[in-house]
């Protein structure tokens, strides 16, 4: 297989010249053709930063890159505007998570999937049509009324399907979905899951997609990077990670995932908040040594790099976990 | 769009009688009297009665309302002590003049205004975003009349550019048809008077205008600013469109409605200011009709000015809400948010 993505050494800053804090840091990773990529973590791990990076969608005079972002070999980073905005939509496109702000609410949904697909001289004279039959294919029932409603007029569930079908409109090579089902209500997140799945496996697309939740990350994903405190730390195919998770954070999240309890009876938790991976930034050790329960004096004063554990999977860790009983 | 625009167009009439109904209340709370102000003190008692009787003062208060308001609704707003013309008719000679001012203040505070914004946000941060700031605090702090006299003492005692006083000069025969100089000028074949007619709206405009436009600068400004952190700008960008359109399609056209309405806001403050602005500048309009008309104490010349002041706001509103209903589809559907 080979990567139609290869990212380099990515950080991302962020904030106020003086007071630029580094949210991303120095990760490396790769999505193959067709390949379904999930990138899961907690809220402040670094994961959205990660997914609008991809097309510099959170570059300005307050977030800065540095790294290499190549697709298909050529270098996003060093793309000038014009170059990078033909990328945006036709080969990066993303799905946002929160559909109802994601849409313009002044314009229709034929006149917004149309706006991307005019940009990248897609539209043609059957560009009606093709909305219509791409509506229809991301499960909506009534594509002739949605073309032509205003984003409050329809559902939620119904929002995010045009949100996929928006980003679908140009064919990217890939597709990013960040939590897109975080905002709807439980009985359609899996519908809409479903669909998204359907079309990018019926494409052959590359998908990343971010998430918190264990469940999509094991319908869907061929892959899964787990990050914390900015960086990955584990990266393993979905059977192998769900089975042997190497890192001790990896095998918490698991737990909290699977409402594993304890001895005396309470659910799995994770001690601490993700700022916590911060505060640590300073003192050059692992990020997640505080709130681990493995941790040894090492772990807070020397960062493990991503390594090879096996033949698939890599982790950052000094004391990784080398089987699915051991306890912490 | 028609369920909006009829809910709108229904509140209309309440508006108009709240608004008759208020300046009812008010006129009978002034101290004073209708007939203090007309008879001098040698009248007597008896002529006093007599008078009292004649104008339906001896009537009960609710009955001299319904009369007042019957009235109303026949475009008679009673004869001017003062002038003895009806008030109706001063108001059709004034009402015009300051709609013309009013237009004309408005176009000054909206291209000021606007294009002030739009540079401010272009460059947000930079010095010309301070500098513009800066500039509406003042502008929206300025008096009115201060900033009047300044333009006066600048522009025609010192340069002499332009004319201080009056509408027209006297020395042009006009007269006119509907009392739009403009209007007229098209239907009496008289282009001459466009000109003077401009020059002698410049100051006052502009004194208005400048003052109304330091809000305008600032609400535009911010509204510009929170609509482009708006998600759905992101999702413009990443579906690869230029910056220009990004900026006119999504991120202008969702600030519209706000935008609008500041500047629907602003045309009242706007009436309250060509008051002013019309004493300053002599200018013919229904302000200084009714300045004189409270300096005399004719009361039915203010009652009748007060009436259309406030119908002309209530228009103006009006039409806000009907661009903002145009501007925003969910609007139309009755979601407020």
């Amino acid at each position: 297989m080979t990567a139609l993505l290869d990212v380099r050494a990515l950080s991302v800053s962020f904030g106020p010249g003086g007071a630029r804090r580094t949210i991303v840091d120095r990760i490396d990773f790769s999505i193959g053709r067709g390949e379904i990529v999930a990138l899961v973590g907690e809220s402040g791990s670094g994961k959205s930063a990660t997914a609008l990076a991809l097309s510099r969608l959170n570059e300005g005079p307050r977030c800065g890159y540095s790294g290499e972002i190549r697709l298909s070999g050529r270098n996003i980073l060093a793309l000038d505007h014009p170059d990078l905005r033909r990328l945006r939509g036709r080969a990066i496109a993303t799905i946002f998570q929160d559909p109802l702000s994601a849409l313009n609410p002044s314009e229709t949904i034929a006149q917004q999937i149309a706006e991307g697909m005019r940009a990248h001289g897609m539209a043609g004279p059957d560009a009606d049509d093709r909305i219509t039959r791409l509506l229809g294919e991301v499960g909506i029932h009534d594509p002739d009324r949605v073309t032509r409603a205003y984003p409050h007029q329809i559902s939620g569930g119904q929002r995010q399907r045009v949100m996929i079908a928006l980003a679908l409109a140009c064919d990217p090579e890939l597709l990013i979905a960040d939590e897109p089902t975080t905002a709807l209500d439980v009985t359609v997140q899996t519908q809409v899951l479903a669909t998204l799945y359907r079309a990018v496996q019926k494409r052959g697309m590359s998908v990343l997609i971010i998430t918190h939740d264990m469940g999509v990350v094991a319908g869907m994903a061929d892959r899964v990077m787990v990050m914390y405190g900015g960086r990955i730390v584990e990266s393993a195919p979905v059977e192998t990670l769900f089975a042997l998770p190497r890192h001790p954070y990896t095998r918490a999240l698991l737990d909290c995932a699977r409402h594993v309890r304890d001895a005396s009876g309470h659910y799995a938790t994770i001690p601490g908040t993700a700022e916590t991976a911060f505060a640590l930034r300073a003192t050059q050790g692992c990020a997640f040594a505080p709130r681990c329960r493995r941790a040894r004096p090492a772990c807070f004063t020397h960062q493990p790099e991503l390594a090879e554990c096996s033949d698939t999977g890599r982790v950052a860790c000094h004391f990784p976990l080398v089987g699915s009983k051991i306890d912490g | 769009m028609t369920s909006g625009l009829l809910r709108r167009v229904a509140t209309l009439p309440f508006m108009l009688l709240a608004v008759a109904s208020l300046i009812f209340a008010i006129m009978h709370a002034l101290p004073g009297s209708m007939i203090e102000s007309l008879s001098a003190q040698f009248v007597s008692d008896a002529q006093r009665v007599r008078l009292m009787a004649g104008l339906g003062l001896d009537q009960p208060l609710w009955r001299q309302y319904l009369v007042y308001l019957n009235s109303l609704a026949h475009f008679d707003f009673g004869i001017s002590a003062q002038t003895g013309k009806s008030v109706a008719t001063m108001i059709g000679e004034t009402l015009p003049v300051t709609m013309e001012m009013a237009g004309a203040s408005f176009v000054v505070m909206t291209v000021c205004g606007l294009g002030a914004a739009l540079i401010a946000v272009h460059a947000a941060d930079g010095p010309a975003d301070v500098a513009i700031r800066l500039l509406s605090i003042i502008l929206s702090t300025l008096p009115w009349f201060w900033l009047g006299l300044v333009l006066i003492m600048i522009f025609s005692l010192w340069l002499g550019w332009l004319p201080s006083f009056g509408r027209l000069p006297p020395s042009i025969d006009y007269r006119p048809v509907t009392n739009f100089v403009m209007i007229d000028a098209v239907i009496l074949g008289r282009p001459d008077l466009i000109g003077p007619w401009i020059s002698h709206l410049v100051l006052p405009s502009l004194t208005v205008g400048l003052t109304s436009s330091g809000v305008v600068m600032r609400l535009v400004r911010s509204e510009i600013l929170a609509t482009m952190k708006k998600e759905f700008v992101l999702t413009a960008r990443m579906k690869g469109i230029g910056a220009n359109r990004i900026f006119l399609r999504h991120i202008l056209r969702n600030a519209a409605v706000g935008i609008m309405t500041v500047l629907g806001a602003q045309f009242g403050a706007m009436l309250g200011g060509s008051v002013v602005a019309e004493v300053v500048f002599g200018y013919p309009g229904i302000g200084r009709m009714l300045v004189r008309a409270i300096e005399s104490r004719d009361y039915l010349t203010v009652q009748g000015a007060g009436i259309a002041i406030a119908a002309l706001y209530i228009l103006v509103n009006f039409m806000t809400d009907l661009a903002c209903l145009y501007a925003n589809p969910r609007l139309r559907d009755g979601v407020w948010s």
